[in-house]
């Protein structure tokens, strides 16, 4: 009898995931097949998931500047991964001691953190303090540090995971067992925190992958620290400018670009390390430790 | 938690490893250290001397050069500059689609910026916020090339208030308005003249018979995507932005309302009808293409753009080669363009060298052709007919350093080279051009809209909301304009209105305009 | 000893021994708050120029004062009302539509038998978070075009109703940028409540089954309640950004139409369009406090409410 209902269910969850599967897919199937259509073709028919011409046009466009791309993407992996773990240990550490009940001071803490997500200085100001202050335009720094290294968002959430989520008898238990707050840190909380730990991971991982803000405002003279995202979004800002200012009175060579399609490549490349990468990172979900025994 | 420390150290090593490099060459920009990065060695010799170090901030249509061809660029203007005004360049070359905001932040950093390229929409802040200097007495004392180049009536278009603060270009300022480009092979097979259409009417003639032909197709687009047909059609001078114009081609020196005016209700009327006929896409509104790119495509007849010499073989490298032919419906016309010009921030170090550079980028034509077309032989070869081109097998994409898309943005392309394509005495025809067609009265007056920010970020909501609608036929104008006058004036535009009456009375004045 | 460490897990604040027993948290929270010292409060200052009218000569603190002249442009105009209404109304349409969606994902996401199907789901689902707004606008223009767009064509072709201009279609365009929201952020959201609901005590699901409870049940009485502060913490999270709006979604999507403003403009784009002819850093900061002091009264309301409910959940 529970195996019928948990059955049926099972057949309604799959079909309603799948349904979530099409809606989410079909622009991305969509975005694929128009980075290989001819640009010419998509111009006048639209996008189309059966286009009448296919080319490569816009990928050999693109990797004309091949080593400019490889670059870019050696230069997005380096400060992923660099930001990504940086960021990790900075945040999970902050956001465990703010989760620690009776830490004095702990609501001022917490009120510190969340206060940043609701006022900012503004670009200039911060763009003023990391350059005039700092001086870490143009340099690696630039890409790791603003904005991104450590998230309100992100501690927040870890605080609320450590606080509902951790059964206080396990660390009561190894204290009384003479272990140090820093042990049961890093030997029984973050180990138990396995699923908040990679969520706030990928989702950095995400973040840092994503961003071309930084590299826009602090890189512009050294063109090696681009990144792949930085790249392409220049590629296509340059292109948007070239199609909304046709004419402003020289001869701009506008036609050489198959400027449709290269936008959906560009889309392409973009996206493919992290879609690649994902499911790997998702054997991290798998199940906390059973707290059953301390239960018992 | 070992796979932790791991982690930790690994990415510190990384982290340690990379700083190492990025501090090798850490730069702020505008240092003096940067100039010479990949040529220390072979100028121990003009180190010893002590050179004023530029920087010299651009902007470009197209791929930023690497940092290499870059450096080889500058040192090549740089044998120049070291003996004629005792300077080195540095070029800061920032791509177009963000130049204002970089160039922005950059000012509001005080970092060093001793030659900028201003574009008009960047004048009135940077004006307001003190970031650029009066020019008028380094020009007396450094400036005598750019004074014979320019002339006193366009030199005066770089003037804010009566003073200089903008040295402005010499390029093709006469804009022949009302211009369509038309696709040859259709013209031929229906058997209409270009050269003859002159009114609208004659153009809405031609139209309906290519659409009654041609079903399927697309008949005219606008010029650039997101722009209306207004941005190509204009009887009025619009003192910078359409807030309050000049009507008639500024014969009088009245500030009205150009969306009341009968000028403004004409346009709307052809293009309307034009919409109705079917000869306008419903996709106007929000295409992301250019139309030569859209007539490339094969699916466009005609779009709107600025006659000029030179214009049909600008257009048809911008169609990747179909032919078109040029017809013109309005007449020609010069305002105070002012898209581009050069100022000197007060971030610069070296104002006077900086003056001195200009002067020489307006009169040098080495200097001007270095920074335009780069390097002879590498970026561009000598053609018979004295025209230049990409060297074999390279590309606008491909070639190490070409700003040939800006040529007309550094101060005098008549003393340049002339690209592939136009006739060899193209400077020459476009000086005659220059002279044709009606000029405005107001012609040399420069607007500050400083004091009227507020004012016109809330009419540019506005404005923004109809216009594309409204300007491309898509919406019976008879019912909105109405409306979207009385939302304009509550937003403050008889403000802007009067102000630029104020500003204009002013100025007359002091050119005593009689 | 362990008689006050056991007094100090329960939550009674003590005062002096308990202060040094503290310091490792203290100095593992370092790191993160002296970041946010830098990145944060130090530029916060800089606001201070939303009063200036600033003057490059002067630097910020040395520009003459201007009151609260960078605001006026936000409230000069009957669209004052309405950026705030369509940035607000938005907000909540998000957060509910959201919110329950992300849930119901997650849930499913677990119940799922089949791991390896449930994985493939979750990474489906995460795409469209990746891609950049820009190439989304295109993507629904592939869709919603007049002339070539699939909509129009299938609507054409299978039911023969009209065809719409829909970037000439205020009203309609609530409902599509819901939609397009839920498609870039569903998946992304979905993974906090995943990590959250894969967390669960399974004794509490073995306990119930032995019990003879369905799935439903067991969603409705187990996962949900415990889902309980993971989903007032993100909507606190979410309802502090309440004056905020993705300016990608709002600018790019409707592919800065103007018909469309009415129904489609924030106080994001508003902003943006006002003064991207001027770049006047007074009147964006101006903005932006605007957003920041009002989205600060709302948060700090809603987190007050929340104390009432369930004290730990608040963020004061």
């Amino acid at each position: 009898m529970q195996s019928k209902s948990s059955r049926r269910f099972n057949i309604f969850a799959n079909a309603f995931m799948i349904l979530g599967v099409i809606f989410c897919l079909s622009p991305l199937v969509l975005l694929l097949v128009s980075s290989f259509t001819d640009s010419n073709v998509l111009i006048r028919n639209g996008y189309s998931f059966y286009p009448e011409k296919l080319s490569l046009e816009a990928y050999r466009y693109l990797f004309q500047s091949g080593t400019q791309i490889m670059r870019a993407y050696g230069m997005s992996f380096v400060v992923t991964i660099t930001g990504t773990c940086l960021s990790l240990v900075i945040t999970t550490m902050l956001g465990y001691s703010i989760s620690r009940p009776g830490l004095p001071g702990r609501r001022f803490l917490t009120f510190y953190v969340f206060f940043t997500m609701l006022f900012n200085g503004g670009l200039v100001p911060t763009y003023l303090m990391y350059t005039g202050t700092f001086h870490i335009k143009n340099t690696i720094l630039a890409l790791l540090i603003p904005n991104l290294l450590v998230r309100a968002y992100y501690v927040l959430l870890m605080r609320s995971f450590f606080q509902n989520s951790l059964p206080e008898e396990i660390l009561e238990a190894a204290s009384i067992d003479g272990a140090s707050k820093l042990k049961i840190f890093y030997k029984i909380a973050v180990p138990m925190a396995k699923p908040i730990v990679t969520t706030i991971a990928l989702f950095s991982m995400i973040l840092y992958w994503n961003d071309w803000q930084n590299g826009l405002y602090y890189i512009t003279t050294k063109t090696g620290l681009y990144t792949i995202q930085n790249l392409l979004n220049r590629m296509v800002q340059e292109i948007q400018y070239l199609s909304s200012n046709a004419t402003v009175g020289g001869s701009i060579d506008l036609s050489g670009i198959p400027s449709a399609t290269v936008r959906m490549a560009i889309a392409v490349i973009g996206i493919l390390p992290i879609a690649v990468l994902y499911p790997f990172i998702q054997s991290n979900f798998a199940k906390g430790i059973t707290v059953g025994a301390v239960k018992g | 938690m070992r796979r932790k420390i791991l982690s930790v150290l690994l990415t510190a090593a990384v982290l340690l490893g990379l700083i190492g490099c990025g501090n090798g060459s850490t730069v702020d920009t505008g240092s003096d250290s940067k100039a010479e990065s990949g040529n220390v060695n072979t100028e121990a010799d003009s180190k010893q001397k002590e050179y004023a170090q530029l920087v010299v901030a651009f902007r470009t249509a197209g791929a930023i050069p690497t940092e290499q061809a870059i450096d080889t660029i500058e040192e090549e203007i740089n044998k120049i500059t070291r003996d004629e005004i005792g300077a080195e360049v540095e070029l800061m070359i920032i791509a177009n689609g963000s130049y204002v905001s970089q160039m922005n932040l950059m000012l509001t950093g005080d970092e060093q910026i001793d030659v900028l390229g201003a574009s008009r929409s960047m004048m009135p802040t940077i004006y307001a916020a003190e970031q650029i200097r009066p020019l008028q007495e380094l020009l007396d004392e450094y400036g005598q090339g750019i004074k014979e180049v320019l002339g006193e009536d366009l030199l005066s278009c770089g003037a804010f208030h009566n003073e200089l603060y903008a040295i402005p270009i010499k390029c093709d300022s006469a804009c022949g308005y009302g211009t369509f480009a038309l696709r040859t092979d259709l013209c031929k097979k229906y058997n209409i003249d270009a050269e003859s259409i002159d009114t609208y009417e004659e153009l809405t003639e031609v139209f309906q018979t290519i659409k009654d032909n041609e079903p399927e197709m697309t008949i005219v687009g606008s010029g650039s995507a997101g722009q209306s047909f207004l941005q190509y059609s204009i009887t009025w001078d619009n003192l910078s932005d359409n807030y309050g114009v000049l009507e008639n081609h500024g014969q009088e020196l009245t500030v009205t309302n150009l969306f009341e005016s009968d000028g403004y209700k004409e346009y709307l009327r052809v293009i309307r009808d034009w919409y109705v006929r079917g000869f306008i896409s419903n996709d106007i509104t929000s295409s992301t293409e250019s139309s030569a790119t859209i007539m490339k495509a094969g699916n466009l007849f005609a779009y709107a753009t600025a006659n000029k010499p030179g214009i049909k073989t600008q257009e048809e490298s911008n169609t990747g080669g179909i032919e078109v032919e040029i017809c013109q419906v309005l007449p020609t016309f010069t305002v105070t363009g002012n898209i581009w010009q050069w100022t000197i921030p007060t971030s610069s170090k070296y104002p006077e060298e900086a003056m001195q550079f200009l002067n020489l980028m307006y009169t040098n034509a080495d200097v001007l052709n270095l920074i335009t077309y780069g390097i002879e032989g590498q970026d561009y070869v000598v053609k018979e007919d004295g025209t230049i081109y990409y060297p074999d097998g390279l590309g606008a994409t491909t070639v190490p350093y070409s700003m040939q898309g800006m040529n007309w943005s550094f101060g005098n392309e008549f003393n340049g080279h002339v690209w592939y394509g136009n006739a060899p005495d193209i400077w020459e025809q476009t000086a005659e051009w220059n002279k044709t067609g009606l000029v405005s009265e107001a012609y040399g007056f420069v607007f500050d809209s400083g004091s009227v920010a507020n004012e016109k970020a809330a009419v540019q909501n506005i404005y923004d909301q109809y216009r594309m609608s409204l300007e491309c036929g898509l919406v019976d104008y008879e019912e909105v304009l109405d409306e979207m006058n009385e939302k304009l004036y509550a937003a403050g535009l008889q403000t802007i209105i009067d102000e630029k009456q104020k500003q204009l009375d002013e100025w007359a004045e002091s050119n005593s305009k009689n | 000893m362990r008689m006050s460490k056991t007094k100090v897990l329960t939550g009674k604040k003590k005062k002096s021994t308990g202060w040094k027993s503290y310091i490792p948290f203290y100095l593992m929270a370092l790191p993160g708050l002296i970041y946010f010292f830098i990145n944060n409060y130090m530029p916060m200052g800089g606001l201070i120029v939303a009063f200036k009218s600033y003057s490059a000569k002067k630097g910020i603190w040395g520009s003459d004062w201007a009151r609260f002249n960078n605001f006026r442009y936000l409230f000069m105009t009957n669209e004052a009302f309405n950026i705030t209404r369509n940035t607000l109304l938005y907000n909540v349409a998000f957060i509910i539509c959201g919110t329950f969606l992300a849930v119901t994902v997650a849930i499913l996401l677990n119940e799922i038998r089949s791991k390896k199907a449930s994985r493939l789901y979750q990474s489906v689902y995460l795409l469209p978070h990746l891609v950049s707004w820009v190439i989304i606008s295109y993507l629904a223009y592939a869709f919603l075009s007049a002339d070539t767009g699939f909509i129009n064509n299938t609507i054409l072709k299978l039911f023969g109703g009209k065809v719409i201009n829909w970037y000439n279609s205020p009203k309609y365009w609530p409902v599509i940028i819901v939609i397009v929201y839920l498609w870039q952020s569903v998946g992304y959201t979905t993974i906090v409540y995943f990590a959250s609901v894969v967390g669960f005590d399974r004794g509490y699901y073995e306990a119930a089954e032995l019990e003879g409870a369905g799935t439903w049940k067991k969603i409705k009485y187990i996962t949900l309640p415990l889902l309980k502060p993971t989903i007032i913490t993100m909507v606190l999270l979410a309802v502090g950004k309440i004056f905020y709006s993705d300016f990608g979604l709002f600018y790019q999507v409707p592919m800065n139409a103007g018909a469309l403003y009415p129904t489609t403009n924030v106080i994001d784009t508003f902003v943006y369009r006002g003064l991207m002819q001027q770049n006047n850093i007074g009147m964006s900061a101006a903005a932006g406090l605007y957003q920041s002091v009002v989205g600060f009264i709302i948060v700090i309301a809603a987190n007050l409410l929340v104390r009432k409910i369930d004290k730990d959940s608040s963020f004061i």
